[in-house]
């Protein structure tokens, strides 16, 4: 390598790059590089392998009616995880409804309408709100937002009482902890993540192309409907699935507001349980059957998370051949 | 700001001399009081203990239940100023972590509310621990109804509440009981633990004894409850939740529900009296008891008069071979502590002592720990 730079006598810069020392640091990077990204691969297996093997008791004991049940019962051994799945598919599913469209808003007000000043200030708060503990939402919706929302709640549920589907999703809430408070507050949660990376996004759209547009006599939503979100859908969708990842996992905020209490009933103004904050809630406790069961939660919500994350990635690579194609 | 700096750490370090002062003035004082020798003979309730505190030292570790926790934490306060060569940690855990932690090893003596079972799976190395019964305290049904103040139950009717048979407040079952209350027409919300708790353990237990066939569903640390409760973290959870929650009833310890100010029903006993919870009332479930030769005994539905019927009862565990001298003295010494000074104090943080009979079986069981 050195010897055919030095025949070729390129300029001075590149024979000072090309020299043995550099070449070392390249392998010494590459090197180092390599290793960690074998290590993370290392430690992803590890705890893979360890998990499923804590939760084999568990799995083996219980069999597939571990996975297509719904009785939760440590009591009597019986363990069904079906009510905590649904319960973490739907809190997080109300998280994403809401902070998807806010999130990518706010990236567009930011990044298409708003004067620099108040972009930056809005950026500010959103990497403030993003570096709020998860206990600190928590604490606050348990303590000052459920109460309120369970009048709001049950006004709700009064208005629709007696319409064929919305009267059977907006039911009675007890105390306001349900499946909707903790799907709000993960949205608030998630809203950050969602936002910031949204931004990155939409400001690597060229702007010649939103110029082009504009010159061709598109209105400024024109404008962002044909050429800026067309361009950016694919790390639109990227920035929601982060979002998705913590809202599957967050553990202690919606321990708090669920209301712990494992069921699949279509209210979600109604209490459920989700798999990380039964974990949560229950791991100091639990012996034998019982602790494998909840450590096979812990595999299952693994699972669950590689699956979103493949899924999304194929919509994503999908989505961006289709606009490529249309252009 | 740089002015009173020195001026701060000057009167940070005064304060810090006189409590050490007065500290030392104390301690000289009891000294003296106990007539030139430092061992002090010291009776409670029942048994009398002759330790020489001052001349323990070493660490104790303990973890496990948190519903003795705040007892142990002024134990150890306590302790602390008669035997200072001694430091006592305690750590809540959970009574399931306790006992892993003391099968393994890991502390030299464990809080527990339930006893060592079977199916928890646990070898202890160095013998079966031993129990020594420590404090009991009650078990409130808290509720929330505006205008009702008081509230009689039996354990009929609150298995049907916590079962939810009984669906409304004023249920036929319940205006039975409690025919000049103003009851509403409104559903009740049940309220749980949501963590395992044995807490949750002795209520449904209680309620397994005391209402067989109204209680279906069994008794643990975690039982399912039925789909249209509520759960809550810890007492102070549940006491929360109660306390925010119109038509709201659960189970809470005694001292949270104190703390969060709620009002709670009077159950009645075995011996049909309606019964306040309060700490006489679990003082009284100790004495109507039969205790085991391990020293394991049930205070739940107890016999006698004025007793509450859901009492807590808690124990501490200590593996009965020791291979350090230093910790089986160290550890006798808290223990009999615990069993003769910790009695009196167990009313003020919360607890009801045990009853005298009681106590001198503990302490007679205190050699029984060797090394």
């Amino acid at each position: 390598m050195t010897d055919v730079v030095v025949v070729d006598e390129p300029a001075e810069g590149l024979v000072r790059v090309g020299s043995g020392r550099g070449a070392r640091g390249d392998r010494i990077f590459r090197g180092v590089a390599g290793m960690t990204g074998i290590l993370i691969l290392v430690v992803l297996a590890g705890i893979a392998i360890s998990t499923t093997q804590h939760a084999w008791p568990a799995f083996s004991k219980v069999g597939l009616k571990y996975f297509f049940t719904t009785t939760w019962d440590p009591t009597h051994n019986k363990f069904g995880i079906l009510d905590m799945v649904y319960g973490t598919l739907v809190v997080s599913a109300i998280a994403l409804v809401v902070a998807v469209p806010v999130s990518i808003s706010i990236a567009l007000f930011v990044t298409e309408i708003a004067p620099r000043r108040v972009r930056a200030a809005v950026g500010l708060v959103m990497d403030v709100l993003a570096a709020v503990p998860s206990v600190v939402f928590g604490l606050w919706a348990v303590l000052v937002l459920s109460p309120h929302l369970r009048g709001i709640y049950n006004s709700i549920a009064r208005a629709t009482n007696g319409v064929p589907i919305l009267g059977r999703i907006f039911g009675p809430s007890l105390s306001g902890r349900s499946f909707m408070t903790a799907g709000l507050i993960l949205a608030v949660m998630i809203t950050p993540i969602i936002t910031s990376i949204s931004r990155e996004v939409l400001r690597t759209v060229p702007s010649n192309d939103r110029d082009g547009a504009l010159a061709l006599g598109a209105t400024r939503w024109e404008a962002i409907r044909g050429v800026v979100l067309p361009h950016s859908l694919g790390g639109l969708v990227g920035a929601s699935m982060l979002g998705l990842g913590r809202a599957l996992g967050e553990t202690i905020a919606v321990a708090l507001v669920i209301g712990s209490s494992p069921q699949i009933v279509a209210n979600l103004f109604a209490q459920g349980e989700a798999m990380p904050s039964i974990i949560a809630n229950n791991l100091n406790e639990a012996s034998g059957t019982h602790q494998a069961a909840l450590i096979g939660l812990g595999v299952v919500l693994f699972v669950l998370t590689i699956l979103v994350n493949i899924a999304a990635r194929r919509f994503v690579s999908v989505f961006d051949r289709r606009i490529k194609g249309a252009v | 700001m740089k002015r009173t700096t020195p001026r701060l750490a000057w009167s940070a370090a005064l304060l810090i001399l006189s409590v050490s002062l007065v500290a030392a003035a104390c301690g000289s004082d009891k000294t003296s009081s106990s007539s030139g020798s430092t061992s002090t003979t010291t009776t409670a309730a029942g048994g009398s203990v002759s330790t020489d505190y001052s001349k323990l030292s070493g660490t104790l570790n303990g973890s496990g239940s948190t519903f003795q926790d705040a007892f142990e934490q002024k134990a150890l306060t306590e302790f602390k100023t008669k035997a200072s060569g001694v430091t006592v940690n305690y750590t809540k855990s959970g009574s399931t972590a306790g006992k892993t932690d003391l099968a393994n090893g890991v502390v030299q003596f464990a809080g527990t509310d339930s006893t060592i079972k079977p199916t928890d799976g646990l070898t202890f190395k160095n013998g079966t621990p031993l129990y020594f019964p420590i404090v009991a305290a009650p078990i409130t049904v808290s509720f929330n109804v505006s205008g009702v103040k008081t509230l009689k139950l039996d354990a009929a009717t609150i298995a049907g509440i916590f079962s939810t048979k009984i669906s409304t407040w004023d249920a036929p079952e319940i205006k039975a009981l409690n025919p000049t209350a103003k009851l509403p027409s409104a559903p009740i919300a049940v309220v749980h633990r949501s963590d395992g708790s044995g807490t949750t353990s002795n209520f449904t237990k209680y309620l397994t004894l005391a209402a067989p066939s109204d209680w279906t569903l069994g008794a643990g640390d975690t039982v399912n409850w039925p789909a249209t409760t509520q759960g809550a973290q810890k007492g102070s959870g549940v006491a929360a939740l109660i306390g925010s929650t119109p038509n709201s009833i659960g189970y809470t310890d005694l001292a949270d529900a104190v703390t969060a100010n709620l009002v709670y029903a009077t159950v009645k006993n075995s011996a049909g009296n309606y019964v306040k919870a309060d700490l006489a009332g679990s003082a009284a479930a100790l004495e109507g008891i039969t205790v085991n030769a391990d020293l394991t005994y049930n205070p739940l539905n107890a016999a006698g008069a004025k007793a509450y019927p859901i009492t807590s009862p808690t124990w501490i565990i200590v593996s009965p071979q020791q291979t350090d001298p230093t910790v089986a003295a160290a550890l006798k010494g808290y223990v009999g502590f615990i069993l003769t000074d910790g009695q009196k104090f167990a009313n003020s943080v919360g607890y009801s002592p045990i009853s005298t009979d009681l106590d001198k079986k503990a302490i007679t069981q205190l050699d029984q720990i060797t090394s």
